[in-house]
């Protein structure tokens, strides 16, 4: 965590406020899929406790804390209570190793320091959100197996079954930018998706000032793979199988109540930021401020307010990404489980495999693009 | 410093977890337990400074491989066909304590016998950096026909499977 | 590797905060009696009738097995595709392309043959 003491205290500070960040901003999207649906289905939706009902939600966290304790007799006490905390940590520790900003440097005692704006870097990135979000499953499987109740195992099996079949499309989606940008670290990604669109095409340098240099002129069939099998991963609508009223009740969470519930909820809308933060970070430029950035960084350094106007960017992008997560939820009808599948093995699996010999094909003509 | 203790915590965790898989009497918790160990070893790569053979092994073994022996857990009814497959007879008590008595007998052979031929240290054994990049000019170089073989035997997998769940009467049989 | 050390205690904390949340809603929450209907577990309000550990389809299974051979597949080609500009800008594009072209080639074949086989249609 570092070498020195303000290393290790800033490093700790920075790890809990992303960490607070990402539980604080539940609340607000609660808020705003409520409203929001409430919008498009032209209902009032929470609009009485506070200004815009906004302060609803901490009457409901109240409400929550004060639940009954409540556990099915048959069930298997460890795994009904890890599971709401199991769902809590793959959301967490994906979250903190997306860099939320540019990095930043701070004088103490007479020596510089330099920090990212993340709560842990890592060099394999990719492979270690891929690792953890493959993690997420076993809440579910806790859930189901813990609560003795069959429409909860049905849920948690076709959940986990729906988890590991995009992530096939998920992770072959993200060869393409494996291919054009050379790197499993996302600060290096973001870097590279810095300054006007520019490439090489058969030897003459064509630089398109209008456009910023991002990954979904590259990828745009890899962006749309890899959004659509997002929205799989995270469980939501079109997706949302396992919680499908009609057919398994809630799914996995059918027995659960009050706080553990709400868990529940923190886990999957830690996977919708962790998936917008992806996204972004791939496909948008992450915290790049289209034809902004470098007169930023001219004006104000790297000192920590620059981090933190860039952050702003990235965070501006991120809740873009989760109203349109919100958006389609009370958009677009729920699939059936065999469509699901089909789409998951028949249709986006081969396409994301032609993306990815196509994206080889296109380095190898274009040569150096994207750098 | 940080690497020895971290040693200790991840072959800990494994070891620790590696006894509940063996121990524990429910199939299912004895799955959960290799998760657990298998985060372990995934713990113990990254202290040997290769982060990506172990977020693989996360990604691999705990995200996939765990995952299916889970659903064979729970596509068995334990409470009738789980008796048998997980019971306790004797021959199969009997092989099981042969084996993991070799083998036990043999780990405990080479920390006893043979500790200097180890030369365990464990600041010396970080030596070498990990990188995917030189494993990738390996492997697609030096060892591109067993990469090729490699491809050729994932694919006989998933045939072989289906063509075993068509068996009339067998085990996966609709 | 330092940073193992932030993963450890960044999980700790995320889990203690969990625990505590469970924790501390078992505490505060009103403990009323509970009847029999109540113990029951949730069937849309009729009596349960199946048992809880009914078996599950073996088509997951299949989907299961897969999924992990695929996906090791997938994984092959990230170091693949990592280094593939260095493969290009060193003059060996056409190599490293081949090579995992014919890798895609037998992946592609899998696929389509699953698929043939109807191994991957849900009734």
């Amino acid at each position: 965590m570092g070498g020195s003491g303000f290393e290790i205290l800033i490093n700790t500070v920075k790890m809990l406020a992303i960490f607070l960040l990402m539980v604080q901003l539940v609340p607000i999207l609660v808020w705003v899929e409520r409203r929001g649906s409430a919008f498009i289905q032209n209902r009032f939706g929470p609009n009485r406790v506070g200004p815009l009902g906004l302060t609803q939600l901490l009457a409901d966290a109240v409400k929550f804390l004060f639940k009954e304790e409540f556990r099915p007799p048959k069930s298997v006490a460890f795994m009904y209570y890890a599971a709401p905390v199991v769902a809590l940590i793959p959301g967490a520790l994906a979250f903190g190793s997306i860099p939320l900003s540019a990095p930043f440097t701070l004088e103490y005692g007479g020596e510089t320091y330099s920090f990212m704006f993340q709560s842990f870097h890592l060099n394999a990135g990719i492979v270690f959100v891929l690792a953890i979000s493959s993690l997420g499953a076993y809440a579910l499987l806790f859930a189901g197996w813990g609560s003795a109740n069959k429409y909860s195992l049905m849920g948690a099996i076709r959940a986990s079954a729906q988890m590991i079949s995009y992530e096939l499309a998920l992770g072959l989606s993200l060869v393409g930018i494996l291919l054009i940008y050379g790197s499993f670290d996302f600060s290096k990604i973001i870097e590279a998706q810095q300054g006007p669109l520019r490439f090489v095409l058969l030897g003459n340098q064509i630089v398109l000032d209008f456009l910023p240099n991002w990954g979904i002129f590259y990828q745009p069939l890899g962006f749309i793979l890899f959004f659509a099998a997002t929205f799989a991963e995270t469980n939501r609508a079109p997706f949302d199988l396992p919680e499908a009223e009609a057919e398994l009740v809630a799914g996995y969470h059918t027995e659960y109540g009050g706080l553990k519930m709400l868990m529940f909820y923190i886990g999957e809308y830690g996977h919708m930021m962790v998936a917008s933060g992806l996204l972004v970070t791939f496909y948008f430029g992450g915290w790049d401020l289209p034809f902004g950035s470098e007169f930023l960084k001219e004006s104000m350094g790297s000192s920590f307010l620059y981090s933190l106007v860039m952050h702003l960017v990235f965070m501006t992008k991120v809740l873009l990404f989760l109203w349109v997560f919100i958006w389609v939820r009370w958009t677009l009808p729920r699939f059936r489980y065999d469509q699901l599948m089909d789409l998951g093995w028949k249709t986006m699996l081969p396409w994301a495999l032609f993306n990815t010999v196509a994206t080889a094909v296109i380095v190898v003509l274009f040569n150096s693009m994207g750098s | 410093m940080t690497e020895v203790i971290m040693f200790y915590v991840f072959a800990g965790l494994s070891l620790f977890a590696a006894l509940g898989v063996l121990l524990h009497p429910n199939p299912i918790m004895s799955v959960l337990h290799l998760v657990v160990a298998m985060i372990g070893v995934a713990g113990l790569f990254f202290n040997l400074h290769a982060p990506f053979v172990g977020l693989v092994q996360i990604l691999v073994y705990a995200g996939a491989v765990i995952i299916l022996f889970l659903f064979v857990v729970m596509i068995f009814d334990v409470k009738t066909e789980g008796k048998q497959v997980f019971s306790y007879g004797t021959i199969a008590n009997g092989v099981k304590i042969l084996f993991g008595g070799a083998l036990s007998g043999l780990i405990l052979f080479s920390i006893l016998f043979e500790m200097e031929s180890f030369n365990y240290q464990p600041t010396n054994a970080m030596a070498p950096q990990f990188d995917v990049r030189n494993l990738s000019k390996v492997l697609y170089t030096d060892y591109l026909f067993m990469f090729e073989v490699l491809g050729l035997l994932l694919l006989v997998i998933p045939i072989g499977t289906v063509a075993l769940s068509r068996i009339r009467g067998g085990t996966h049989a609709k | 590797m330092e940073v193992i050390v932030p993963i450890l205690v960044l999980t700790l904390v995320v889990a203690t905060f969990g625990s505590l949340l469970v924790f501390v809603s078992s505490i505060l929450g009103p403990k009323k009696h509970y009847t029999r209907t109540k113990y029951m577990p949730y069937e849309c309000g009729l009596p349960g009738t199946e048992s809880d550990k009914s078996n599950v389809s073996v088509r997951f299974y299949l989907t299961a097995i897969l999924f992990i051979v695929f996906d090791i597949e997938i994984l092959f080609m990230y170091p693949w595709a990592l280094t593939y500009k260095e493969f290009v800008s060193a003059g060996y594009g056409a190599y490293i392309f081949w090579t995992m072209f014919v890798f895609i080639a037998l992946f592609l074949f899998g696929l389509v043959w699953e698929i043939r086989s109807k191994a991957l249609e849900w009734d």
